[in-house]
């Protein structure tokens, strides 16, 4: 048995990366610190070359109950770093508040103005672009990098909305820095000029710190619990059983394997694993009549938020639409009239449901169960032809409009380990802290109460950054 | 196992590999150059492009149609050959199509004979032409 660490923090997505950030900010210069990553390092180049995001698919990590209800994740060193689209919106205020205003859902037992700062860290880390002076939410600080350039048909949107539609913040770089200025290609997912925040490029240097072992290809099995007390982690690596011992033990991965560690750890709860939920996403073309589109310098320009807070939510789920500079997806074959679309994407909120959750299968290997999403969230979906005719009303130049299908998934997974206050309904604390096992942290959108409409990734940066201000 | 049982599931797999096989078929057939070629020359009619440079896209593209990696495609947006419904196939054929020559950077000219510079399966650099970076 090797000498303790202080800390075992297990994954390197960006729940991980920013504890770890935090973290080693404040640590001494004897501080020990064990990493495990159950992927391996698949450079960005790599990913390019092969069309892969890791050399391990991640069907193969999980069991699926529910094969018509895909979860898209990316096992490797970085994580979601790898594959996301880096939309970086903040949650408005009032997701906190859910249940509080709309009587759904559940509050978050911290505030959007107790978040605040951390946000602006985790902007500033990932050199997050957006719109400063002109956002839907109050910010301390400017954004890193100025903001992308808008469509003309973004533009329309606008001047028909000047307080509900804004520039998309987001960490495709606007400007080059330490990674490349993007340049509109719209395939985000394997960036072909490197101008997303990826942990592989901008907190690679976390692991390279002397206070740091990563081990790569360590898949942990469970948290050693002695009494009331995490006492380390065992986990298999090579096909070799290991045992690691320390003071404290954060667990980093994500909505599905985070339970799935806890669930065979024996830390039981009723709504351990329970609430597993995401988005959904809805796409829409419109037309415009002699308006050319296409000119924004970055894949999605524009966010609106014309359906997303206010008092229908007490009925049907609140909704972020993006607007797309996608060329490649966009044109429209008419001649003559090519640009002359625009493409939108309507994301809705969900009300978590105990009915979708992760458990152990068979070898006990995490299993999603789905039942579907909910009625609230079907309601504003069911609604959407109205809406969409609504918010196109006092646009000029709309030529019409078609609904144009759905994705699987949002790949944001999210609520299985869910924070609050009262040890009884929840798993973690406002603080990220498991209730009974004190010296036990839970990161990522596991924790998240409430589903909003708003990706999850900079909060899960911001809150693991709150996390760390907490021990 | 019955008799009876025996023959239902004969009749089940039987069913079950003949709509395998004619959506194979059907695959197959669609990945085919000169099904591709007909595609872009019935969309796009009032184009001038010579016989040489379709075949070339339709070759290239069919390779791409084979390698296709749906894991990844699961990620990208507005990918129509994992949303089914949010695209056809042949309207994806022809935007690819007008992405791989230089139509639109020619200013979308009708009249000008429309060059074949190369497919490229995602991820295409810098693929729209009309984006603008002046801060």
């Amino acid at each position: 048995m090797t000498e303790p660490f202080d800390v075992i923090v297990v994954g390197t997505g960006f729940a991980s990366s920013f504890f770890l950030l935090g973290y080693l900010e404040r640590a001494p210069a004897t501080a020990r610190v064990l990493v495990l990553e159950r992927g391996f390092i698949d450079p960005p180049a790599w990913q390019i070359e092969n069309s892969e995001f890791s050399r391990i698919a991640h069907e193969t990590t999980f069991s699926n109950h529910t094969a018509q209800k895909p979860w898209l994740f990316t096992v490797g060193f970085g994580g979601g770093s790898n594959c996301w689209w880096a939309c970086t919106p903040r949650m408005l205020p009032n997701d906190f508040r859910v249940r509080t205003l709309y009587g759904v859902s559940r509050d978050w037992p911290l505030s959007y103005e107790q978040l605040e700062p951390h946000y602006s860290r985790a902007e500033e880390t990932m050199s997050v672009s957006g719109p400063s002076d002109d956002s839907p939410f109050e910010r301390s600080r400017p954004y890193p990098q100025p903001p992308h350039r808008f469509t003309a048909h973004d533009e329309l949107f606008k001047q028909a909305y000047p307080d509900r539609y804004f520039v998309q913040p987001t960490a495709r770089s606007r400007i080059a820095t330490t990674r490349g200025a993007c340049c509109a290609t719209g395939t985000c997912h394997l960036c072909p000029v490197y101008a997303k925040f990826m942990i592989q490029h901008e907190l690679h240097w976390l692991y390279a710190d002397p206070r740091v072992t990563l081990e790569v290809g360590a898949d942990v099995e469970r948290v050693v619990v002695a009494g009331q007390s995490a006492r380390g982690v065992s986990y298999t690596q090579g096909g070799r059983a290991q045992e690691a011992q320390s003071e404290l033990v954060v667990l980093g991965a994500n909505a599905i394997f985070n339970p799935a560690i806890l669930l065979r750890s024996q830390l039981d709860h009723p709504l351990l694993g329970r609430r597993l939920n995401e988005q959904v996403g809805i796409y829409a073309t419109v037309n415009f009549m002699g308006v050319d589109g296409y000119q924004g310098s970055t894949s999605i320009t524009g966010h609106g938020y014309m359906l997303y807070d206010g008092p229908h939510r007490s009925e049907r789920a609140a909704c972020l639409i993006e607007g797309s500079n996608m060329f490649h997806s966009g044109i429209r074959l008419e001649r003559g009239r090519w640009r002359q679309s625009m493409q939108l994407k309507f994301i809705f909120e969900d009300v978590p449901d105990e009915r979708n959750y992760v458990r152990l299968g068979a070898g006990q290997v995490a299993e999603t169960v789905y039942e579907g999403h909910s009625a609230y969230m079907q309601r504003s979906i069911d609604q959407l032809p109205t809406l969409l005719e609504r918010i196109l009303a006092p646009l000029p130049a709309v030529e019409g409009y078609h609904l144009s299908g759905q994705d699987a998934t949002e790949a944001h997974i999210q609520g299985t380990a869910v924070m609050g206050d009262d040890p009884a309904t929840s798993i973690v604390d406002r603080h990220l802290v498991h209730h009974q096992v004190r010296n036990l942290l839970v990161l990522g959108s596991g924790a998240f109460p409430s589903c909003s409409p708003a990706n999850p990734s900079l909060t899960i940066a911001a809150l693991s950054l709150w996390a760390v201000d907490h021990l | 196992m019955s008799r009876l049982v025996s023959r239902r599931f004969a009749l089940k797999l039987g069913a079950a590999l003949a709509v395998t096989g004619a959506l194979g078929a059907f695959t197959h057939y669609r990945r085919q150059p000169d099904y591709i070629a007909g595609i872009v020359r019935e969309g796009l009619p009032y184009l001038s492009i010579s016989d040489a440079e379709l075949q070339a896209f339709a070759r290239n593209y069919k390779g791409y149609l084979v390698a296709i990696n749906r894991k990844v495609y699961l990620w990208a947006r507005a990918e129509p050959f994992t949303s089914g419904d949010r695209d056809t196939f042949e309207t994806r054929v022809l935007r690819d199509f007008l992405l791989s020559t230089d139509f639109f950077r020619n200013g979308a000219v009708e009249s000008q004979p429309v060059v074949y510079i190369g497919y490229i399966a995602r991820p295409r650099p810098c693929g729209n032409p009309f984006a603008t970076f002046d801060l």
